[in-house]
């Protein structure tokens, strides 16, 4: 009996469908923190399974997760677990899915991970290729001299 | 090629970077130094004017101890100024914080304060929302009368900002209003009631000794002295005060109490003291609260 008025009270429950094909049964109020869930469901108000094709199951699951916990406390532990690929994919989910919280917990934590640090080790965190010309590079470093002062050797 | 340690938890094995848009690679570079951001031109070719688009000036812990790299410094700021707005067109600048330390007066005084004040006065154009500006001079008695040692004017343009939220300042000897400013966090000094006067929204105040040269500690022992006139603030809309580096000085004391016997809507009144101060700690709890809700806390 309690377990009936618990489902009514609650919020009604969607599905989303990652890249990968994984499900994800997740309360409408959860789902809605995704601005563009929440636009998928202004438009077709009956739709129980809303695809997400550019996030994987595992990263997707990992959003939900945030949306569920976020406060002050777990944001700032949760970008310790991730590698650089996973907070930049992750980062790709939150600006798909627009959530702004997300965004800006990832683009801080992503910038900590390269503050006074060289380009050349920039550039092999995110793996870059440097196609800049020597006399191009030598150009831009000549006009902006003083940011290129005193940085972090690797 | 040179292995990273633990590279696989620290770089990316492939370059995902590449396909976000440039609005998020913005967002990362704004939460950078605008020094950290402008070298990111060189990572490459997409890297070149990104920094451009990024709405604030952030320039912390800068010290400025010769000629040479005070006009490196300030020709910095005004290419980037410049380029911004060449590139990027009209552009917003959601915050500046400048925290400087001028090895001499004359760096300070001739060399630096002129130009901040352009800065200032481009920023607030530019819509400035939040001013964090901190500015030391080492080294002034060597030069005694010949600078006017009070902290330089800030520009008029300051006074009509009326999207300024936010600010970290000293005292300054103009009287005009801040007609916005909800926050404020102000180091101590014996004219903080004038201050307050010219923040007649302020909600949150922080005060806080900071790096407290020799002459201003010295001003803090003198005899408390009553405001003639309650500042506005502090009738209508202080909601919350925080003390910094509370001691046992009885004009400190004094100061706490003022604003507890006045502040009506205040909300809580955080005092942080290096070491326990029960004394202290009794001699505020019996005093009278203009506050009924008022929350007092004492923490060490």
């Amino acid at each position: 009996m309690a377990e009936e008025k618990s489902q009514a009270s609650s919020s009604k429950m969607l599905t989303l469908k990652a890249s990968d094909g994984v499900l994800f049964e997740v309360e409408l109020n959860i789902a809605k923190e995704m601005k563009t869930v929440q636009a998928y469901i202004d438009d077709c108000e009956d739709i129980e399974t809303i695809p997400i094709p550019n996030v994987l199951g595992k990263h997707l699951a990992i959003v939900i997760e945030y949306i569920k916990k976020t406060n002050e406390e777990y944001d700032a532990e949760f970008e310790k677990q991730w590698n650089m690929d996973d907070l930049q994919l992750l980062l790709l989910a939150a600006n798909y899915l627009n959530i702004s919280g997300l965004q800006e917990c990832l683009c801080k934590a992503i910038a900590k991970r390269i503050e006074n640090k060289s380009p050349e080790y920039v550039r092999k965190v995110f793996n870059i290729e440097n196609d800049h010309s020597p006399e191009e590079e030598a150009k831009l470093r000549k006009e902006y001299k003083w940011a290129f002062e005193g940085v972090d050797k690797d | 090629m040179r292995r990273l340690k633990n590279s696989t938890a620290a770089a990316s094995t492939v370059d995902t970077i590449s396909s976000l848009p440039d609005a998020i690679l913005c967002h990362i570079l704004y939460f950078l130094t605008t020094k950290e951001a402008v070298a990111t031109s060189i990572l490459s070719k997409r890297w070149i004017h990104l920094w451009h688009h990024v709405h604030n000036l952030k320039f912390p812990d800068i010290n400025v101890e010769t000629v040479k790299s005070s006009v490196l410094f300030n020709e910095f700021v005004y290419s980037v100024l410049l380029s911004r707005e060449v590139i990027a067109g009209y552009n917003v600048m959601n915050s500046f914080t400048l925290d400087i330390r001028y090895d001499n007066p004359h760096l300070a005084f001739d060399l630096g304060f002129p130009n901040i004040r352009k800065w200032i006065n481009v920023a607030v154009q530019r819509k400035l929302e939040h001013l964090c500006i901190r500015l030391d001079v080492d080294n002034l008695d060597d030069n005694g009368l010949d600078y006017d040692a009070d902290y330089p004017n800030l520009p008029v343009s300051i006074f009509t900002c009326r999207t300024l939220v936010n600010q970290l300042q000293r005292p300054y000897d103009v009287v005009t209003i801040f007609h916005n400013l909800t926050d404020l966090l102000l180091h101590y000094h014996n004219r903080w009631d004038l201050v307050l006067h010219q923040c007649p929204k302020l909600q949150n105040l922080q005060l806080s000794k900071g790096l407290c040269d020799p002459m201003w500690c010295e001003k803090g022992q003198e005899n408390w002295v009553e405001p003639e006139f309650v500042p506005q603030c502090l009738l209508s809309s202080l909601r919350t005060c925080t003390i910094h580096d509370f001691s046992d000085l009885q004009s400190e004391l004094m100061l706490e109490q003022y604003i507890l016997k006045n502040a009506i809507i205040l909300q809580t009144m955080t005092i942080w003291c290096k070491t326990e101060q029960p004394e202290m700690e009794s001699k505020l709890s019996i005093c009278p609260m203009a506050s009924e809700t008022c929350e007092l806390s004492l923490c060490c």
